[in-house]
């Protein structure tokens, strides 16, 4: 109980921190306290806020957002997850053989890929879901190659004793086993992707958050450049969230060293 | 075969459950540059034979092999040459007329303690409802009925290992193969988890091989101790224990209890073979054959 209203306690000082500067905003720009030209008031943005959810443009900007990132993140997961299960359990010697390749592709700076993804796919939706895909299948992958190669070899080897065949072992023990850092290789995977949402929307885009806040900075709309940045830190905080939530939900249990 | 003389003094016929024939173990060792790898003896000539129902216990000096021999007869371990035959069949693989309880517990993290227990049962392919069941029943023997659905982690080391027996019991295997299992708990629970493994041995009926470094836990639980030496590993006697039962943890302070292991303790000891012991502990680089990653 102690543990709990500790946990409590913590949640509500910081709930109020955050309150507490979103009412310094307010009033500071109400009073206009400092010059509102470059950061406006938190009721300007909040009237441009309105204004943009009136005209659907910010709905638009973050479904089609939202839509980019799980697609690229979905397509990681299904190939980097099954990728790293046959690196790591089928075949180590191949692993170790590859590993150097793919570690080096995996380092080569995602921005410099953005032009070749555009050459590639040309400027739709397949260049920004492409680049997403190929910056978040590396963590994916070595986040599973290394959860499978750390298995206990004592689990597996109960699993035998009792007479279990290679399908059973693979679904009932290596799957689980390796869950838990493959949802943290997931995890570091979509903030990341976030990141390179943002900025693959920024070049040669006509929509999304990245889009909204480029456009906006471009016409000099400060607004809506601060309507987009808090739309963004809004979409990064429940993007978060969900993920940490699905974690909670899939691994029930805790490891033990 | 053996003789048992049965209380109205007839002598009835027991059937050797496991024997093992003149098995020998190499392995690769890993040499420095320039010299040739040679193998490594790890077991030489062990000939064993355990009789339905007994409990038998292996103890030796870290080293000396006994895992490894519970792991060939496991089927877990590969061996070079010579027989294991467990019922009437060659070991060739784990099967489920064996079950393993390892020192480290191994339960599986992600299922609760009763879909550890019916782990088994699953790959029997026993229905549903009948695992549950005697999942339960296997549960209730171990004394920890009440836990079916808390995970390993919300449990001590010593209910740990007792889900891990309760585990191996459930499939209803023929031999428990038990490798240091009480090595990590603590002496009180030790004692009291010894006696709780006779209790489970009698009214189960199992064969169980038991490997230990402990020579006053192999002499308390066992029928007979087989006493290994190392460099490479033999058996180098099997002590009879005649010691009453049912036993219970006093009997470690009576002058008899005292008697075998006293008996154990020189046959551990002699001088050579200690020297052996520590030149085989300290100089030797066993590389272990990795296991091959069944996924």
């Amino acid at each position: 109980m102690e543990e709990n209203n500790g946990k409590l306690r913590n949640k509500i000082i910081s709930i109020v921190a955050i309150v507490f500067f979103f009412v310094a905003w307010f009033i500071a720009g109400e009073l206009e306290l400092y010059d509102t030209q470059f950061v406006p008031g938190l009721g300007t943005v909040f009237a441009e806020a309105w204004h943009l959810i009136q005209n659907g443009v910010l709905l638009e900007c973050i479904s089609i957002s939202v839509f980019r990132i799980v697609v690229g993140l979905s397509f990681s997961i299904v190939v980097g997850i099954p990728l790293g299960y046959l690196l790591g359990g089928f075949s180590p010697k191949f692993a170790a053989f590859i590993k150097p390749l793919l570690k080096n592709l995996s380092l080569v700076n995602c921005f410099t890929l953005i032009p070749v993804f555009i050459l590639l796919f040309g400027i739709g939706e397949g260049s920004k879901m492409g680049i997403i895909f190929w910056v978040l299948v590396f963590p994916v992958m070595f986040a599973t190659i290394q959860g499978v190669e750390q298995i206990d070899p004592a689990i597996i080897n109960a699993a035998r004793s009792m007479g279990a065949g290679k399908i059973k072992i693979f679904f009932d023990i290596a799957l689980p086993a390796a869950a838990t850092p493959v949802f943290a290789g997931v995890k570091s995977a979509a903030s990341l992707g976030f990141l390179v949402l943002l900025s693959a929307e920024t070049v040669g885009a006509k929509s999304g958050l990245g889009w909204l806040v480029f456009n906006s900075h471009a016409n000099y709309n400060v607004p809506r450049l601060f309507v987009g940045i808090l739309a963004v830190a809004l979409f990064g905080f429940v993007f978060t969230a969900v993920i940490e939530l699905a974690q909670k939900r899939i691994i029930v249990w805790k490891e033990e060293s | 075969m053996g003789n048992v003389v049965t209380l109205n003094g007839e002598t009835a016929q027991v059937r050797d459950e496991i024997v093992v024939k003149d098995l020998n173990l190499f392995y690769k060792t890993r040499r420095k540059k320039g010299k040739d790898a040679e193998p490594h003896e790890a077991l030489r000539d062990v000939n064993l034979a355990v009789k339905e129902g007994e409990f038998l216990s292996v103890v030796g000096p870290s080293g000396c092999g006994k895992s490894t021999l519970l792991y060939i007869l496991a089927g877990l371990n590969k061996k070079t040459s010579g027989e294991v035959i467990i019922g009437d069949k060659q070991v060739n693989g784990p099967s489920q007329d064996r079950g393993i309880i390892m020192q480290a517990y191994a339960l599986f993290p992600w299922r609760s303690i009763i879909k550890n227990v019916e782990f088994g049962l699953e790959v029997k392919g026993t229905p549903r409802k009948q695992r549950r069941e005697i999942a339960q029943s296997f549960i209730d023997l171990v004394g920890l009925s009440g836990y079916e659905n808390k995970y390993p982690y919300e449990l001590s080391g010593g209910m740990k290992q007792r889900i891990a027996i309760a585990r191996a019991l459930a499939y209803d295997p023929d031999v428990l193969l038990m490798d240091e299992p009480f090595a990590a708990v603590d002496e009180q629970t030790r004692s009291f988890l010894h006696e709780e493994l006779l209790n489970i041995w009698e009214k189960t009926h199992k064969t169980i091989v038991f490997v230990t470094h402990s020579i006053d836990e192999a002499v308390f639980l066992s029928d007979r101790v087989a006493v290994m030496t190392p460099g490479p590993g033999t058996i180098k006697e099997i002590v009879d224990i005649n010691l009453p039962r049912p036993r219970h943890a006093d009997l470690k302070t009576t002058e008899e209890f005292g008697h075998f292991r006293t008996k154990v303790w020189q046959l551990l000891q002699s001088k050579t073979d200690r020297a052996v012991a520590i030149e085989a502990g300290n100089n030797r680089e066993i590389v272990n054959e990795p296991q091959d990653m069944v996924i």
